[in-house]
């Protein structure tokens, strides 16, 4: 699945992208969160915006809008009602969801990120932070979406769960074929998790490809001022001293790499 | 020096385990662990969210037995919480609100680098500056204890390092004892002092640099190491390094020379 956009424009923003569902996106940069909403199609935009070659258009929006689940920031927005099943039921109440069987629906999105069934009859109020995402993002799996953005996941998270976090999305995008989009300001995060970065700067667009060669290209991160990866940033500095070290997203394989060069 | 808060063997539900700890005047701590380690819980507690029964004593005097008014004057707590909806509709009237004093005002929009931002709508900021903005009104009528909890969430690293500043500046100049709440060990090194909780139990505490040598623990309950401890330790194990090295440009000449 491949969502396009062409001279949208937005809330003062200008964006040109395109987003594919084989890999991880991340979005970085002032107004990441109104290249979210532009995605999500709930905002009236200007321009193009066509998934998988179809034009998205006054008539098909709502057929759209409903293939897309967004978790946002705010994790008690959804989750104001005691239980996590009452919040559940109220999501496809609000959605219109039709749906053969509630319960097994329920289960199953609790399921995909990793939780049992037992969890249906928690209270949100004994609900960690790292509990909470992992929630929402069962509930945006309600609807059964192609496209799940999410709003800077990975903040309430220690290492333990972020990892977990980051199987669980590889998991949705292999799978179960669903289009991840993530924003996040974490170099280190963005570098680690994604596949792909689009850098948003002076609203609209600096550049979108693949991670790998973006954040390792030190100098027009510095020029545009973007924060760099800490294990870039070593290697980076290294290789300015004439070191011939690779860059690398894992710490272990970099001290391999030192160790063979001091 | 004589205790200033004093927390004896505290207990709450089964998240917070007998814990005890001292803060002296003026110190900088940091509280920190994994997810649901109770550091949320404690930071309510002695902001008197949650009730306890006089474990947690400042000045020689149970929280409980302060007046509530009284107690908010000496103790302030800043949080991230996007529901709050402010009354008045620019930064300068909701942090003047209840301040008669111009001149606090103006030193500290320009402590703050707010200056910009004074007739911004407090409802509908940008998350960074949002978070100076509550900092702002948390302090600007001279809390004794400030008290924070993962305030640097959404910031990235040289916002995070502006915000450390503004604290430290309240710790040396307005005198503020300061203890704050976070998951990220990168934003213990500017702490004096740093406690590890793990169910609600303290189980490292010390000068945040040698807390973190500890890698294995902390690897242990989930935690991320800032990325130049994990490289010193590593490189340590290897006998390439000494200690703890934080700077990126010295580590590297102590590599290759």
């Amino acid at each position: 699945m491949e969502v396009v956009l062409k001279d949208v424009s937005y809330n003062r923003c200008y964006f040109n992208a395109s987003i594919n569902s084989n890999e991880i996106t991340g979005i970085t940069g002032v107004n990441k969160e109104s290249l979210l909403e532009t995605i999500s199609l709930t905002k009236s935009i200007k321009g193009n915006i066509s998934i998988d070659g179809e034009q998205i258009t006054n008539k098909n929006i709502n057929k759209y809008s409903k293939k897309i689940s967004v978790v946002k920031k705010n994790l008690k927005e959804k989750l104001f009602l005691d239980t996590i099943e009452e919040n559940m039921l109220y999501e496809i109440k609000l959605r219109r969801l039709k749906l053969k069987d509630y319960n097994k629906k329920m289960q199953d999105s609790l399921r995909i990120v990793g939780l049992n069934k037992s969890y249906l009859s928690r209270e949100i109020k004994t609900l960690s932070k790292s509990e909470m995402i992992l929630i929402n993002i069962s509930i945006s799996l309600l609807s059964n979406p192609d496209i799940i953005l999410l709003d800077d996941p990975f903040v309430y998270l220690d290492k333990k769960n972020d990892k977990k976090l980051y199987r669980i999305l590889v998991r949705l995008k292999d799978q179960f074929n669903k289009l991840i989009v993530i924003s996040s300001n974490n170099s280190n995060i963005l570098y680690k998790y994604t596949d792909k970065i689009i850098l948003l700067k002076d609203n609209e667009v600096l550049i979108e490809g693949n991670t790998s060669s973006i954040y390792t290209d030190v100098k027009y991160l510095e020029e545009n001022k973007f924060e760099i990866p800490d294990i870039v940033l070593f290697a980076y500095k290294a290789k300015k001293k004439g070191v011939k070290l690779n860059y690398h997203k894992d710490i272990r394989d970099i001290i391999k790499d030192i160790y063979k060069h001091v | 020096m004589k205790s200033f808060i004093r927390i004896k063997n505290l207990k709450y539900k089964d998240i917070i385990n007998n814990l005890s700890l001292s803060i002296k005047k003026n110190d900088f701590i940091t509280i920190s662990g994994s997810n649901k380690c109770g550091k949320t819980t404690l930071i309510k507690i002695l902001s008197r969210v949650i009730k306890t029964n006089n474990r947690v004593i400042i000045n020689d005097k149970p929280i409980e037995e302060y007046d509530i008014d009284k107690y908010s004057s000496i103790v302030s707590r800043v949080i991230f919480d996007e529901d709050n909806k402010y009354l008045f509709d620019t930064i300068e009237s909701e942090l003047k609100y209840d301040l008669d004093d111009e001149e606090r005002y103006k030193k500290i929009i320009k402590l703050f680098k707010l200056s910009k931002y004074q007739k911004n709508n407090p409802n509908n900021l940008d998350i960074n500056i949002k978070m100076k903005f509550l900092l702002a009104k948390a302090i600007i009528l001279k809390p004794k204890i400030l008290l924070l909890d993962d305030v640097c969430l959404y910031m990235n690293n040289n916002e995070t390092k502006e915000f450390m500043k503004i604290l430290k500046h309240l710790q040396k100049n307005e005198n503020m004892t300061i203890i704050m709440a976070t998951d990220k060990l990168e934003e213990t090194i500017y702490s004096d002092y740093l406690y590890i909780l793990s169910e609600g139990k303290i189980v490292l505490k010390g000068n945040p640099l040698e807390v973190l040598k500890n890698d294995n623990t902390l690897n242990k309950l989930g935690l991320e190491l800032p990325f130049m401890v994990d490289l010193s330790m590593k490189l340590k194990d290897y006998e390439l390094v000494n200690n703890i090295e934080l700077d990126i440009d010295r580590m590297v000449n102590i590599l290759w020379k």
